[in-house]
């Protein structure tokens, strides 16, 4: 550098003196190849980016926890319909409507007291997105996917959820052809609830499996 | 872990089912869109990316959307090579007038932004 202090353009920053200008980051390379990618395979009429855009819509805006919610709820209220979920999660989602092509098998397991299930996948991010939605951020990340499967127990009282010793934890791993949900404990005091009342307690977390449904302090009415 | 306990705020994420930044759900929805299409089933598409995610791993880690759905492009770019889809000489020259383009709208909002000292100009752009 000459250290003439002409290298600085034109247009001058003025950092420092009240003059708070961000430029927009410049687009990340990911960005700039799913466009490029997209764009071509839309002018080869290979895909249509319209339908892309209809799939970022679902998922974005339809599909999501709720759905999962209402699928627990229906399950702790009618035993019939609870006993064709454990036998065949699909089925028993597509009596619901719910269904697509994602998911090829969805094995529902059953937490009670001596057992609580949790789900991980420990090669990538298989999820049951269908009554799920989108996987969250730390059920990708490296330290869940291999600590639950070392020290579940640990992990699971590092996100909040302490069991006793005396209970055991299943680990189960989803691959692209079996994917899990669990199936949370319906609460003690929840008798009064309807269907619709109890899906609104049911969360992401309690069905991936790192949580517990929480008793709502006005539960009992 | 501390890597773990920085992941932890977003557990208690109301909602999981909206993307961190666009290109993710682009890249997400593509990948969906052309295994509907046939080009590829999501089987075939999930080794990839577990490839992909297993290299990463061989000496990172992944501790944020980023650096998941990097994995994601990744997969999905090595899938389509392998299967004959991506002309690499169109995605490159593509990708080249993509930067362009957004350089030249970076400069253009930041010239349209400010007036001659460099101040945020506040006013409209025309008066009819």
């Amino acid at each position: 550098m000459s250290g003439s202090g002409h290298d600085h353009h034109g247009h001058d920053h003025g950092h420092g003196l009240g003059h708070d200008h961000h430029e927009p980051p410049a687009k990340p390379w990911q960005a700039v190849r799913t466009e490029a990618v997209e764009s071509l395979l839309h002018e080869l009429g290979i895909v249509d980016s319209r339908r892309v855009d209809e799939i970022v819509a679902h998922y974005e805006e339809k599909i999501g926890p709720k759905t999962g919610a209402a699928v627990v709820a229906k399950a702790w209220t009618d035993p019939a319909f609870k006993a064709r979920l454990l036998a065949d999660g699909l089925a028993a989602c597509a009596e619901l409507g719910i269904g697509g092509p994602e998911t090829e098998y969805l094995h529902v397991v059953e937490n009670g007291p001596s057992v609580h299930n949790v789900v991980v996948c420990t090669l990538c991010s298989c999820y049951p997105w269908t009554v799920l939605g989108l996987p969250p951020a730390w059920y990708k990340s490296s330290a869940y996917r291999s600590r639950l499967v070392r020290e579940p127990r640990a992990l699971l009282a590092e996100m909040g959820l302490e069991l006793p010793p005396e209970v055991e934890i299943r680990v189960w791993d989803s691959v692209s052809e079996i994917r899990y949900l669990v199936l949370p404990e319906r609460p003690a005091g929840t008798e009064g609830l309807d269907e619709a009342e109890l899906a609104a307690l049911v969360t992401r977390d309690a069905m991936i499996g790192v949580a517990r449904v929480a008793v709502p302090s006005e539960a009992g009415r | 872990m501390s890597d773990f306990r920085a992941l932890l705020p977003t557990v208690d994420a109301a909602s999981g089912s909206s993307f961190a930044e666009p290109w993710m759900a682009r890249a997400f929805a593509l990948t969906l869109a052309l295994s509907e299409r046939g080009l590829f089933n999501l089987k075939d598409f999930q080794a990839a990316l577990i490839e992909a995610v297993g290299r990463h791993e061989k000496a990172g880690c992944i501790a944020d959307e980023t650096d998941y759905y990097t994995r994601w492009v990744e997969a999905l770019s090595a899938l389509l090579r392998a299967r004959g889809l991506l002309d690499e000489a169109g995605v490159a020259e593509l990708e080249a007038r993509i930067l362009v383009e957004a350089a030249a709208r970076r400069e253009h909002q930041h010239l349209a932004a400010r007036d001659e000292e460099g101040r945020l100009r506040i006013a409209p752009v025309a008066v009819a």
